[in-house]
């Protein structure tokens, strides 16, 4: 990440909390996939029919009332992800990805359900991925990720999914939340494109500010 | 980007059998096929020959040739790659496209196995793959056969385990066929025994009846030393036969075996026998003796046209000369000879001295003086006749 991006993200973020209502921390179980991988003769070589890790990471945040009557809220959270992919290579060869990432995610709330005890939430955010470790290991071949130009270290991602918060006091709620995250078209050299996506469930507590 | 997709065998493991389970004869190979290809992936990409070319349907041509690369066996088939890339297939029981994998003479001479892959889904045909030395000789799985060379020259010398076993039709330069063992370093005759225990020496018997006692119910074949006869006899399985006697030399038609089996000259001839010489080589007597005597001698005739030799007194060569004198009556004309004549040029008449002419008459015995030469009484008569 250089030094604009680091930059933008602590204004946002400070930005952010300055003007926040809530702010979070957040846990997460995320199984990830590469999706519509093409290799320079459009073939998808890669096999998704193996099983599918769940991987544990976390996150804060801060959310804004956008709207007098909070059903609308805008979210600004940093989360670290890890995500372990299984796949395989044309020939059958097992192929092991460890890829962990720090994501800057931002969003709108709506609350289709917006009782004081219980709230229905549709979340859809954008989400920028750093790679800070990446690995890819088949046979006795380990390949370290953030080294060349083959695989992108920031993605840039779409989100949307549905939250459960329950109040459990005046100052905290418990939320619960399921989060389909979708990586844009990577394209890495030539017509070689992939896409990650990730499924996650996440889980975490959000605080009032203003009644702490 | 296009990149030439290659396989490449990075184990190959042949060996030669006639089938442990099988009825028909083959070669065991087994190859790990790599994918040289370079396999796009989200990251780097995989390199070449880093995996295994999995579950790929490929096939196989195999060609056996000699070592002149004369083509002898020529088949074909087909196979899956299993998930590690490596195939097995037996060479032999693919689809023959030229002559039979048993026609194939495996006589320890050098041999060639080609071999071309045709991946399918590279749509590319067959390609060329890798040659190697086929150095083995088939090994009997059965027991029914051994493996055959001709003579030492042939053996295979690489690649041997302990214990093979293999037939040669000539083991000592003399057309004598041994069983060979290879013990490791080279191939040793199975037949001979450096164990100093000497246990795979023939039987001694002692003579006849101690034979009979060791071998109560002998096998043919079976041999044993008797010391009796101080010879070494052999089942025949009818009876124990001096092996001396088998096979031994006789002499006939003026050649003879004297004491110790030494040939002498010598002997009666059995058929018409012809000595055939040239200006080169003669033939020759020497040390003959000289004799002065005469009598009771012949002499050596050869028949001009057939060579054929015979002999003749000596009377018969040479003339004796025998003369009568005969004291002629008055008017006689016919006087008889001291010997019947044979030819009228070897008999020579004289009348007082004087030749002269006569005809033969009465029967070869008597000569008849010509007519003007009529005898008066006391005229001396002289005949002088050759004998032959």
């Amino acid at each position: 990440m250089n030094l604009t991006v680091f930059k933008y993200v602590v204004f946002l973020v400070g930005v952010s909390v300055s003007y926040a209502q809530d702010i979070y921390v957040e846990t997460s179980l995320s199984s990830a996939s590469f999706d519509d991988f093409k290799s320079d003769d459009g073939v998808n070589t890669l096999d998704n029919k193996y099983s599918r890790p769940v991987e544990f990471g976390i996150g804060v945040g801060a959310i804004l009332n956008v709207t007098d009557n909070n059903r609308l809220k805008w979210d600004l959270g940093l989360n670290f992800n890890k995500y372990k992919i299984n796949t395989s290579l044309n020939t059958s060869i097992p192929t092991e990805y460890n890829l962990n990432y720090v994501s800057l995610k931002t969003g709108p709330y709506f609350s289709l359900i917006n009782h004081s005890r219980v709230k229905l939430q549709l979340h859809a955010h954008s989400s920028l991925d750093h790679l800070i470790f990446g690995s890819n290991q088949y046979s006795d071949v380990y390949d370290d990720l953030l080294e060349g130009k083959n695989f992108s270290k920031l993605v840039m991602n779409y989100h949307y999914g549905v939250a459960v918060e329950i109040t459990l006091s005046n100052s905290s709620s418990l939320y619960m939340s399921y989060d389909s995250k979708n990586g844009l078209t990577n394209s890495i050299d030539g017509d070689e494109s992939y896409r990650l996506n990730a499924t996650s469930i996440l889980m975490g507590f959000r605080f009032k500010l203003n009644k702490l | 980007m296009k990149i030439l997709k290659q396989i490449v065998i990075v184990s190959i493991f042949i060996f030669m059998s006639k089938g442990l389970f099988a009825q028909s004869a083959g070669i065991n190979y087994q190859a790990l096929i790599l994918n040289s290809e370079v396999i796009q992936i989200p990251g780097a990409d995989v390199e070449e020959n880093q995996v295994a070319l999995g579950l790929e349907d490929v096939s196989f041509r195999f060609t056996i040739s000699d070592e002149t690369f004369q083509d002898l066996y020529i088949e074909e088939q087909s196979i899956t790659t299993d998930e590690n890339g490596m195939v097995s297939l037996i060479v032999g029981s693919g689809t023959p496209l030229f002559s039979t994998f048993d026609a194939i003479v495996w006589n320890g001479t050098l041999k060639y196995l080609n071999i071309e892959i045709d991946i399918h889904s590279q749509n590319q045909g067959y390609v060329f793959l890798d040659i190697q030395k086929i150095l083995y000789l088939p090994q009997s799985g059965t027991g029914s056969t051994i493996d055959i060379v001709n003579d030492m020259t042939n053996v295979p010398m690489a690649d041997n385990d302990v214990g093979d076993i293999i037939w040669i039709l000539d083991a000592d330069g003399l057309g004598n066929s041994s069983l060979m063992v290879w013990d490791g370093n080279q191939w040793r005759p199975a037949q001979m025994d450096f164990d100093p225990e000497n246990e795979f020496a023939l039987v001694v018997a002692l003579d006849n009846n101690n034979r009979d006692l060791q071998f109560p119910t002998p096998n043919t074949g079976e041999q044993v030393w008797n010391q009796a006869c101080d010879c070494i006899q052999v089942y025949d399985g009818n009876t124990w036969t001096d092996i001396s006697s088998l096979g031994a030399i006789s002499a006939t038609n003026g050649i003879n075996i004297g004491a110790n089996t030494t040939i002498k000259f010598g002997g009666a001839l059995v058929e018409p026998t012809k000595l055939t010489t040239d200006a080169t080589n003669t033939l020759s007597i020497d040390g003959l003796q000289e004799t002065t005597s005469t009598i009771d001698k012949n002499i050596v005739l050869i028949d001009t046209n057939s060579g054929v030799i015979s002999r003749t007194p000596l009377g018969n060569v040479f003339q004796e000369e025998v003369t009568l004198t005969i004291a002629a009556n008055d008017g006689q004309n016919q006087f008889a000879t001291p010997s019947p004549i044979t030819d009228d040029k070897k008999i020579n008449i004289y009348r007082n001295g004087v030749r002269i002419g006569f005809t033969v008459v009465n029967n070869n015995t008597m000569v008849e003086l010509e007519p003007a030469a009529v005898c008066y009484a006391g005229d001396e008569i002289r005949i002088i006749q050759f004998t032959n």
